[in-house]
């Protein structure tokens, strides 16, 4: 089964379990269960797993006392609801007492005056009748659906739109205060707007937009799509592009792929300009001037998902050095710390040294993205995935290694500063980081990311990679203790596996060679399963062997 | 009975009856009418366990007496609940390899029981929420403001990160680089 299937496959399960399927979904078990040829057997095993946690996890209830946790109070809450909910008494039929429902109904009393009255009021609401009927009132023409909408807030005078609900010409603007709204035109162009915002359809391929950001996707069928603006007007030539509308009149176009025309100025002194993919202009709203400016596509929001809660920005890509902790890669991760080489749990400890024993490959179950970790050395025949496969070209090491994988940016030495790591002054410390110090070993579970974000393709891994230049100022430092100064500190070899085979071993690096930070990007395919990242030692000796990757991405493609 | 034979079944049953259960499960599906089923068919195996062959598969004897309780049961609880097609629960029986289960059961509970602790918090909460309190999904939905959709994922999410984390453990076992 597909990693998909298998997801939908548990899903159908449960539901069949708790009582809540559906025909229609049972029918989707049903043709799973006859045409995958591991389904009946995963069946099987998902129910005896339910049946081994009902006796576990019951066993350990029993055991805890006391305690105010959520799960006793809702518990207790429910026992109490059962003793002091009121008896419902329940009447046999013949004891059912019949009881008459007719009152005195007053007579109407009649007279002149309000029978004029009556009168008027029939005749007005015939009138009103008569008016709504025949007067031509403007609608508008539909042309566009509101399809999805992220945390969406309407200002008090809209009424909320609804997935599905189909949008008119008329000549009424929409106010996004604040959140994500995707709207398809009948042209097939697809424009996110970002709140707060204020915009007008025009047309099934025009849109005014008074103030806010909006994010445009425009299929070759809908070329010649309009965002109109005060300051200028934006004709797409087949593209995607973002435009942001200040509210002091400035207006700035991004294009991330195609091409558009800009149209700015009024009737005596409008100009045009072509914008291409990759370039991005500013108008002034006063002077109508325009000037180049760096295109940034993280302005934009490019793509939303109500179902997931997704709000993508630029590229969609995964953090991994999130998912080092637990994190989805998606959502910030503010729990940092390390993962520990020698149990495959995170840790607050910093120890080194080199273990008695081979510890092996120590699954990561707790992080369901992190398949496990290792202390990487030929001569331990060096496993990389919970499925046995082997790293054959692994390098003899010294076994040594600092217990941990470390995704915080400082980082204290006894006896020195605490080091910011980063690759270059320039890094965003913001951002994520891993310290893969000689000699560890982490491999990631493709196949686990590509069930949580089912509907993406896993495309690329991508990284920078180095010292961090904390290290290098040492080196500057006439006072450096010797050991940093020895031939052999600082030199490290960075493999890139994908399932046990080499994709890419990175020049060894050394800090004495000044070697500079590199990038690396390695294509992915549906095919492969486990990413490994592993730090040697080239030299049988690991002092200051830290290698940092910085930005380690997983890119997405729908 | 007398006191050897029923020391006898006890020991018999004892280690078959995850088996039978698992047996009727996948049959009906609804664990506690699974759990019901389950006791009438051990009250049965009891008062008939001088019929049973010493020596015979004491879990192939104990599924043909529950067999006909979970045709009972289907016949007379499909007008309130969906149940599989025959051809399918067929399927499901031809498939099911009862010495591999019985085989790989102790080791399947050790590696759960492993699995388990390496959760976290939040994920722990929830089934013991379900399986610690018989809470059903849809209730924990309401309990915790959420979706009963939303519910499904979490659980989805957990029930598949346990399963492979036991096959991962199970195969690292095997392999003997686990320790």
């Amino acid at each position: 089964m597909s990693d998909r299937t298998e997801y939908d496959f548990t899903e159908l399960v449960l539901l069949l379990i708790q009582g809540d399927i559906d025909r229609e979904q049972i029918a989707v078990l049903e043709s799973l269960l006859r045409s995958e040829p591991d389904a009946a057997t995963h069946y099987l095993e998902l129910l005896e797993m339910y049946i081994e946690l009902s006796s576990q996890v019951s066993a350990e209830m029993d055991t805890i006392n006391g305690g105010a946790s959520q799960y006793d109070t809702f518990l207790q809450a429910l026992a109490h609801e059962e003793k002091v909910a009121p008896a419902v008494e329940i009447c046999p039929p013949e004891e059912y007492t019949h009881v008459d429902l007719r009152t005195d109904i007053p007579r109407w009393k009649f007279n002149k005056s309000s029978l004029i009255s009556v009168l008027v009021s029939i005749a007005a609401m015939f009138f009103f009748a008569v008016m709504v009927r025949f007067l031509p009132v403007n609608n508008g023409k539909e042309v566009a659906t509101f399809v999805d909408c992220v945390d969406a807030k309407w200002a008090d005078s809209n009424p909320p739109l609804r997935q599905g609900m189909r949008l008119t010409d008329r000549s009424v603007s929409h106010v996004l205060a604040s959140g994500f709204a995707e709207i398809l035109f009948d042209n097939h162009a697809s424009v996110i707007i970002e709140g707060p915002a204020e915009f007008q359809l025009l047309s099934r391929e025009q849109l005014d937009l008074f103030y806010g950001k909006i994010y445009a996707i425009v299929p070759p069928e809908a070329i010649g799509f309009i965002v109109n603006s005060e300051a200028g007007k934006v004709i797409d030539l087949g593209t995607e592009f973002g435009v942001d509308m200040n509210t002091n009149g400035t207006m700035e176009l991004h294009v991330l792929k195609g091409k558009t025309i800009l149209a700015a100025g009024g009737e005596s002194d409008k100009t045009t300009q072509e914008v291409r993919a990759g370039f991005a202009k500013r108008i002034y709203g006063r002077t109508h001037a325009i000037s180049s400016i760096p295109c940034d596509e993280k302005l934009f929001v490019n793509d939303i998902d109500s179902k997931d809660g997704y709000v993508w920005r630029g590229r969609k890509q995964l953090d991994m050095a999130s998912m080092v902790t637990g994190g989805d890669g998606y959502h910030p991760n503010p729990v940092l710390g390390k993962l520990d080489l020698l149990t495959g749990r995170r840790t607050g400890f910093l120890h080194t040294g080199k273990p008695d024993k081979p510890v092996g490959y120590q699954v990561v179950a707790s992080f369901p993205f992190i398949d496990g970790v290792f202390i990487p050395n030929r001569g331990d025949g060096q496993i990389v995935t919970s499925t046995g496969l082997r790293f054959e070209q692994c390098p003899e090491t010294l076994g040594e290694a600092f217990y941990n994988i470390s995704t915080i940016r400082k980082i204290p030495v006894e006896g020195f500063e605490d080091y910011t790591l980063a690759l270059s002054d320039d890094s965003d410390l913001s951002a994520g980081i891993m310290l893969l110090h000689a000699n560890s070993g982490i491999t990631y579970d493709l196949s686990a990311i590509r069930r949580y974000y089912h509907g993406f393709k896993v495309v690329a891994f991508e990284t920078d990679y180095g010292f961090p230049t904390a290290l290098y100022d040492k080196l500057k430092n006439a006072d450096a203790e010797a050991l940093i100064q020895s031939p052999d500190t600082g030199t490290v070899e960075f493999y890139i596996l994908v399932d046990g085979q080499v994709r890419r071993k990175v020049p060894t690096m050394s800090i004495r060679k000044h070697s500079t930070p590199g990038t690396v990007h390695i294509p992915l395919s549906p095919q492969d399963r486990f990413l490994s990242l592993i730090s040697t030692d080239s030299n049988r000796n690991n002092n200051f062997d830290w290698l940092v990757l910085e930005n380690a991405t997983l890119i997405l493609e729908e | 009975m007398d006191t050897v034979q029923q020391l006898q079944f006890i020991e018999l049953y004892t280690k078959s009856q995850k088996n039978i259960h698992l047996y009727i499960l996948s049959m009906v599906h609804c664990p506690s009418d699974a759990e019901d089923i389950m006791q009438q068919t051990a009250a049965a195996m009891w008062q008939m366990f001088d019929r049973f062959q010493e020596g015979s598969n004491f879990i192939a004897w104990g599924i043909s007496i529950a067999r006909f309780r979970i045709l009972d049961y289907r016949k007379h609880k499909q007008k309130h609940r969906l149940f599989l097609s025959e051809d399918v629960y067929q399927h499901i029986i031809d498939t099911m390899d009862m010495e591999r289960i019985c085989r790989t059961s102790d080791d399947r509970a050790s590696a759960l029981k492993g699995c388990l602790k390496q959760l976290n918090e939040s994920d722990s909460r929830m089934l013991q929420m379900h399986y610690g309190g018989g809470v059903s999904y849809k209730k924990i939905a309401k309990e915790l403001g959420k979706s009963t959709t939303g519910i499904y994922k979490v659980m989805t999410r957990i029930h598949n990160t346990l399963h492979s984390c036991i096959k991962k453990t199970l195969m690292l076992w095997e392999a003997g680089a686990y320790e």
